[in-house]
């Protein structure tokens, strides 16, 4: 079947670490990283008290993360130079949606108090972005947890595929939970201090937040208006482990069957990728199913690998999308940026990752993300020729 | 695109994962494709979950729980099931489906959204059939609610009837009452 090209025009993006994609970007090849110790949390018994949080972002707390997702949009929108149409389409996603609501849901019944979370689930954050711009297009509200922002672009490729719309806003947006940090923490998954994605002392996740939101168009359409596609999205491989409720399937072959669908999906072959954006939470399980995964597809001909959670956290359901606008940004800049608390891998089984922002041609680049549940996506973009 | 069966019930359980059990119980003839021509592989079926509320019972009584005993004994095993997309990692695991696994948020728009996403899946080659489970977990003094449907990819073959009922129940304003519309397509055979 024939599919129309399908382009990023706009790019917009709230983190830790910059809240504009160039100044993220210099951070990032900087070597900043956002990690810092949050009093709140030791005041509140928190063993885990690292976090990436975003200190400068000012919103009502139960409607952060719906805040994050209309700024990032604001700003993407804004970068593109375009007029939406109104039956532009909104794929917004996330985990939890309003954590701090739950939070309050939950102590207000401890307190005879109630609050109604029916506005404050994942699909706030989509229709927030559309009562700010007025759309009335088709609507998505992913909720798959770590995988949600390659959820969100790969539906709205599949859209403007389809036709269903002619713009589309994609993205995914997660305010900081303490309901996570405390999850997480239970879990197992947190480190003490430092998130060393793929290095052989790895032992945990931070948790971060922040959104990012994408304008796509149908490549004909872009160009027509005289704007400068920043790369071309091309495909989404999906699987699912059906393994373990948290633990990722060992083998990492689940995680392969996504990225191999993807690359099926682009009718290119493993040799074609230039860069894979990595998962990289730096959890010893998830890192070294990854790791098989990536041997397992690539064999000697690895590509470049990076990974950014060490520098900005985990945002979870942003965390694809903010790292899919990494990727914009490596494309455009041809460089691929550091891995933040990457150092020395695993002596077996190991993945060398970038130490230090790593300028080479790249063409195609993997946004690897995995989730709880056995989720697993892979998204391909391509640098942008016409 | 087939819609070729049905399969609706109401589930009593307060919690996500008590619901699943159920739930799964409940559907699980949804799951057995012997009889058809072809087998279709595991990894070739998608499972979407469309729902308006999963993940917030489970996410409330954690919390709770959390205040309660301190947060450094909050359940490990509760955890999960704070996430929306937890039930339909549930099903997966339990028939062993390993294809795209996806949930939706919503009103009636997450079961439109979901029928659109299955149709994606099919056109770009990714899936033979799709399962998905519409529910509303118990919440508000309502029971839970569910009602799934299996679509094939059958050489473009078409039902429309059964096309038109879905989009019909999409239409409903809200979740619990496109469920109720399906439930009567279901009575009506």
């Amino acid at each position: 079947m024939h599919n129309p090209r399908v382009v990023i025009t706009g790019v917009g993006l709230i983190t830790p670490l910059g809240d504009t994609p160039e100044a993220l970007w210099r951070a990032l090849l900087a070597g900043a990283t956002a990690v810092r110790d949050w009093p709140d949390l030791a005041a509140a018994g928190f063993r885990g008290t690292r976090a990436c949080r975003i200190a400068n972002f000012a919103a009502d707390p139960l409607r952060r993360g719906r805040a994050l997702a209309i700024a990032a949009a604001e700003q993407a929108v804004q970068h593109a130079a375009l007029t939406l149409p109104e039956n532009s389409g909104v794929f917004m996603g996330s985990t939890i949606g309003e954590s701090t609501a739950f939070e309050r849901a939950a102590e207000g019944a401890t307190e005879g108090k109630s609050i109604d979370l029916s506005d404050h689930r994942v699909p706030s954050f989509t229709s927030g972005v559309r009562q700010r711009f007025g759309l009335n297009g088709p609507q998505q509200s992913l909720a798959t947890a770590c995988t949600a922002g390659n959820y969100a672009v790969g539906s709205a490729l599949a859209a403007l595929r389809a036709g269903r719309c002619e713009v589309a806003l994609a993205g995914a947006a997660e305010p900081f939970s303490r309901l996570s940090q405390v999850g997480f923490s239970r879990a197992r998954a947190m480190a003490a201090d430092v998130c060393r994605p793929f290095d052989a002392r790895r032992s945990g996740m931070l948790l971060g937040e922040g959104a990012a939101v994408f304008v796509l168009e149908r490549a004909d359409a872009a160009q027509r208006r005289g704007a400068t596609p920043l790369a071309e999205v091309v495909a989404l491989g999906l699987s699912c482990d059906a393994y373990h409720p948290t633990a990722p399937q060992p083998d990492g072959l689940g995680m392969r069957a996504a990225m191999q669908a993807a690359i099926d999906a682009a009718a290119i072959s493993s040799a074609d990728i230039d860069w894979v954006n990595t998962h990289g939470s730096g959890t010893r399980a998830s890192d070294a199913a990854e790791a098989k995964a990536l041997h397992g597809l690539f064999g000697a001909d690895m590509p470049s690998i990076s990974g950014s959670k060490g520098a900005l956290g985990h945002a979870l359901g942003a965390a694809s999308a903010i790292e899919l606008a990494l990727c914009v940004l490596g494309l455009q800049h041809q460089t691929l940026p550091p891995t933040p608390g990457h150092e020395q891998p695993d002596a077996e089984g190991g993945i060398a990752c970038t130490r230090a922002p790593l300028a080479r041609r790249l063409r195609w680049v993997m946004n690897n993300a995995f989730a709880f549940g056995g989720l697993n996506s892979a998204l391909l973009l391509r640098a942008w020729e016409a | 695109m087939l819609l070729d069966a049905l399969r609706s019930l109401d589930f009593d359980a307060d919690l996500e994962r008590e619901a699943m059990e159920q739930i799964g119980d409940g559907i699980a003839a949804l799951f057995d494709y012997q009889g058809f021509e072809i087998e279709i592989p595991r990894d070739r079926i998608g499972l979407l979950v469309a729902s308006d509320n999963a993940g917030t019972a489970t996410s409330v009584k954690f919390w709770a729980d959390a205040l309660r005993t301190g947060v450094g004994l909050a359940s490990p095993e509760l955890f999960p099931w704070c996430l929306a997309n937890a039930p339909c990692g549930a099903l997966a695991r339990r028939f062993a489906i390993t294809g795209p696994n996806t949930t939706l948020l919503g009103e009636a728009d997450a079961l439109r959204a979901a029928l659109d996403t299955s149709a994606d899946l099919f056109a770009q080659g990714h899936i033979d059939s799709a399962i998905i489970v519409a529910t509303c977990f118990a919440a508000d003094g309502q029971p839970g609610q569910a009602i799934a449907l299996r679509l094939r990819q059958d050489d473009g073959a078409q039902d429309e009837a059964g096309l038109v009922a879905l989009t019909q129940a999409c239409a409903a304003p809200s979740l619990r009452a496109a469920i109720d519309r399906l439930g009567r397509l279901l009575e009506a055979g």
